[in-house]
């Protein structure tokens, strides 16, 4: 009798795909539907940004970051400004300092809320995506409240903030904050008692805490891993050592723990918000520094120096003494690093940008390997890739 | 009005500027030295973070002494700098390692010259870096990506092959000597000028 | 409308203006999310702006059951055979919506990687300026393109940009 052979079958699976978050593709070597190899493919958003940093002064480069982590641009601004502010040996006000944090923490909420909508929805409940971005627009609403849009704000500015938060923002926290743990309890409510959605997380797609440190994964992903690793906690930038939060880990690593992990996330960035929003310092909102922010409106009738500094700041930009910082923050996917080269110009000389995207993505290539086909989908979901990011 | 460097007498912020405000080392310096003469260390500048400058000859070698005999396990990241006019070489590599659960973190740069400029940069006869791959698994893909955009090719890679950029892309982009526009501009006849 | 001698009424039309009718009020969108602008399509469907009441809320994952492709971001060199070939699997007749700035015209992206304009590659019916479009305007855009089917013109999104100012069409 002849031996049965089989031959293992190579599939396409993106860049177009409704699950693979964006423009992934991931070419897969199936054996029936157990996935033997898995390749990656990225850079079908390589969009340049390093190299349109360079072409910014220091202040407009900015908005470059915002573009690349799209689900949550302030982080980015964050870290960009943190590290330039630490070239030029400028402290920003402690109320600048609350309002980031505040804001920073919001764009995580709304992150990880977009992550829940579109995994839910990858695995087939629709309705936790309806309701994932009912309690994002709620943040849009502050974003555009403050900053004027929805999405890519650059609100945050080398030496502080774009403007002021406007009054009516500290009642629509306090609103927000109120129906919080409501809804995150309607998507519990929605999902954890679904057998459904158990039966495709749990135990799915394990990520040992070896692997995870080989790979240089990091965030919510590596804490499921059980590293309590929290860059926020590790090296406190922007006043974070003032507030009282916890790190939430997990020990599982498959795709249950990233999913707990991110839920408990989503109530602790809540408290950081709370503590931010009701002890908000009086006070400036940007560094008084003239040689970085712009003079008051006002001084500019009155004083030929104001005008001065405006205008040189305005049509030349500042320079940055030549040196190099790596900045870390955590973003919403994990330790979001710049390191900023300047040469002494008012351009930067080189931006580097850590995406914590790049490397939970790499480590797809040992993640999926002997999972299911169809688990490939909650996998890749659980590990909140922004391809904004991963390309740049 | 804060002055710059204001805070440089503030309490120390990471766990490199505490070691050297107690006059100790986040590593065995001594240890390193006594095997690598050539390398350099440097106290913890504005980020806090020690730098060690080593030769590219002792490139992989440190950072596996790092690793093996120091205790830093991360491979935070791998990036290149371009400093198209300088006498000492052309390229800066950095390298961030981190030695987790501690917060210790200490940045390795080398210079790398005598890379071909021009597009095709991986051509025979530019020096290579040895490869990270066998230490950390997470070099293999941001290795890719510094060959891909600075031209960097890394000796002992297991797949050396651009990965954001088309394979057909002629040029690394990030060089500071690439324009901007590209293709447009080197080459408006190509397929990739619009 | 008219009566027929036993007092059914009846409507008279052509064939065309009956397909028309019918094209216009079940645009499909492709799901293919791009960048930035993907988030805004997705925010397109849910409850605050609802594209269903225009029939625009159906997004399909395959191109072979699309109407509409939204170019929903920067497109990158790497990407433009791929949406060459889902616009050439979309069934006739189609169209093509430009969302945001890098999609009509690079936006801040002038550099190597990106397509200054998605115009360069395929033929886009309607262009969606902003950095990123609001889903308000993209609905404005939706039902731009719904009289300009109607209409039985398909270009009929180009006066969206000639016409109308950017603040007349952004109300954002």
């Amino acid at each position: 009798m002849a031996e049965t052979t089989t031959e293992t079958m190579v599939l396409n699976m993106g860049p177009q795909h409704p699950s693979t978050h964006g423009v992934l593709r991931l070419i897969v070597e199936v054996d029936g539907e157990t996935i033997v190899r898995c390749q990656p493919d990225i850079g079908f958003l390589h969009t340049g940004i390093e190299k349109q940093f360079e072409t910014h002064t220091w202040q407009q480069a900015v908005t470059d970051s915002d573009r690349m982590d799209y689900l949550s641009p302030l982080t980015n601004n964050l870290g960009y400004v943190l590290a330039v502010e630490r070239l030029m040996g400028i402290e920003v006000p402690p109320r600048c300092q609350a309002i980031r944090v505040l804001f920073c923490e919001l764009s995580r909420i709304a992150s990880h809320l977009v992550w829940l909508g579109t995994s839910a929805l990858e695995l087939g409940a629709q309705s936790v995506f309806f309701y994932c971005f009912q309690a994002r627009e709620a943040i849009l609403d502050m974003y555009e409240a403050t900053a004027g849009v929805r999405m890519n704000l650059s609100y945050m500015r080398v030496g502080g903030l774009m403007y002021d938060i406007p009054p009516q923002l500290p009642a629509m926290v306090a609103r927000f904050l109120e129906e919080l743990p409501r809804w995150i309890s309607d998507f519990r409510a929605l999902l954890d008692g679904n057998p459904i959605f158990r039966e495709r997380v749990q135990g799915v797609g394990v990520l040992t805490k070896e692997r995870a440190l080989a790979f240089g994964v990091t965030g919510p992903s590596l804490r499921a891993s059980g590293v309590p690793w929290d860059v926020r906690k590790a090296y406190p930038y922007s006043g974070y050592e003032k507030y009282s939060f916890d790190v939430p880990t997990s020990t599982a690593g498959d795709v249950w723990a990233r999913y707990e992990v991110r839920m408990a996330e989503m109530e602790e960035s809540g408290k950081i918000v709370r503590q931010a929003i009701e002890g908000m310092p009086e006070g400036a909102w940007k560094t008084d520094d003239r040689k970085v922010a712009l003079p008051p409106r006002e001084e500019l009738h009155r004083s030929m120096e104001a005008l001065i500094h405006h205008f040189k700041l305005v049509a030349q930009g500042f320079p940055v003494p030549a040196g190099a910082v790596y900045q870390a923050v955590e973003s919403p996917r994990g330790e979001l690093g710049f390191y900023v080269v300047s040469d002494g110009g008012t351009h930067p000389h080189r931006v580097r940008v850590r995406p914590p995207s790049f490397y939970n993505t790499s480590v797809l290539t040992r993640l999926l390997e002997g999972c299911l086909l169809a688990d490939a989908v909650a996998i890749i979901a659980s590990m909140d890739m922004v391809m904004g990011e991963v390309d740049r | 009005m804060a002055e710059p460097g204001a805070e440089a007498g503030a309490e120390p912020k990471t766990e490199g500027e505490a070691a050297a405000a107690a006059g100790t080392l986040p590593l065995d310096l001594t240890a390193l030295q006594a095997r690598f003469p050539d390398v350099a260390y440097e106290q913890p500048g504005i980020d806090g973070w020690p730098v060690l400058r080593l030769p590219l000859k002792d490139w992989r070698d440190v950072i596996a002494h790092l690793r093996d005999a120091e205790g830093f396990n991360i491979l935070v990241d791998l990036l290149a700098v371009d400093w198209p006019e300088r006498p000492e070489g052309r390229f800066d590599l950095v390298a961030i390692l981190r030695r987790l659960p501690s917060t210790a973190q200490v940045r390795c740069e080398t210079i790398v010259d005598g890379i071909a400029s021009g597009t095709n940069a991986a051509a025979p006869g530019s020096v290579r870096v040895p490869s990270l791959t066998p230490l950390f698994e997470s070099a293999d893909w941001v290795e890719r990506e510094v060959y891909d955009l600075m031209g960097i090719a890394f000796e002992g890679h297991p797949d050396m092959r651009r990965i954001l950029l088309p394979d057909d892309w002629e040029g690394h982009p990030l060089r500071r000597d690439y324009p901007v526009e590209g293709p447009r501009v080197l080459d408006p006849t190509s397929k990739y000028a619009h | 409308m008219a009566v027929s001698n036993d007092g059914t009424p009846f409507i008279l039309t052509t064939v065309e203006q009956m397909v028309r009718w019918g094209q216009k009020n079940s645009i499909w969108p492709l799901t293919m999310g791009l960048a930035c602008c993907a988030i805004e399509m997705m925010s397109l469907v849910t409850a605050r702006f609802d594209s269903a009441r225009f029939g625009a809320e159906v997004f399909r994952a395959s191109p072979r059951q699309a109407d509409l492709m939204i170019v929903s971001g920067r497109v990158c060199h790497k990407m433009v055979p791929v949406i060459k070939q889902l616009y050439e699997q979309m069934p006739e007749p189609k169209w093509v919506m430009s969302m945001g700035s890098c999609a009509c015209s690079g936006g801040v992206f002038n550099n190597y990687a990106v397509v200054q304009g998605v115009d360069n590659v395929l033929p886009v019916d309607i262009y969606v300026p902003g950095c990123p479009p609001t889903p308000e305007q993209v609905l404005e855009a939706i039902l731009r393109l719904r009289d300009g089917i109607a209409a039985g013109d398909p270009k009929a999104g180009l006066p969206f940009i000639q016409a109308a100012s950017i603040g007349e069409a952004g109300r954002g």
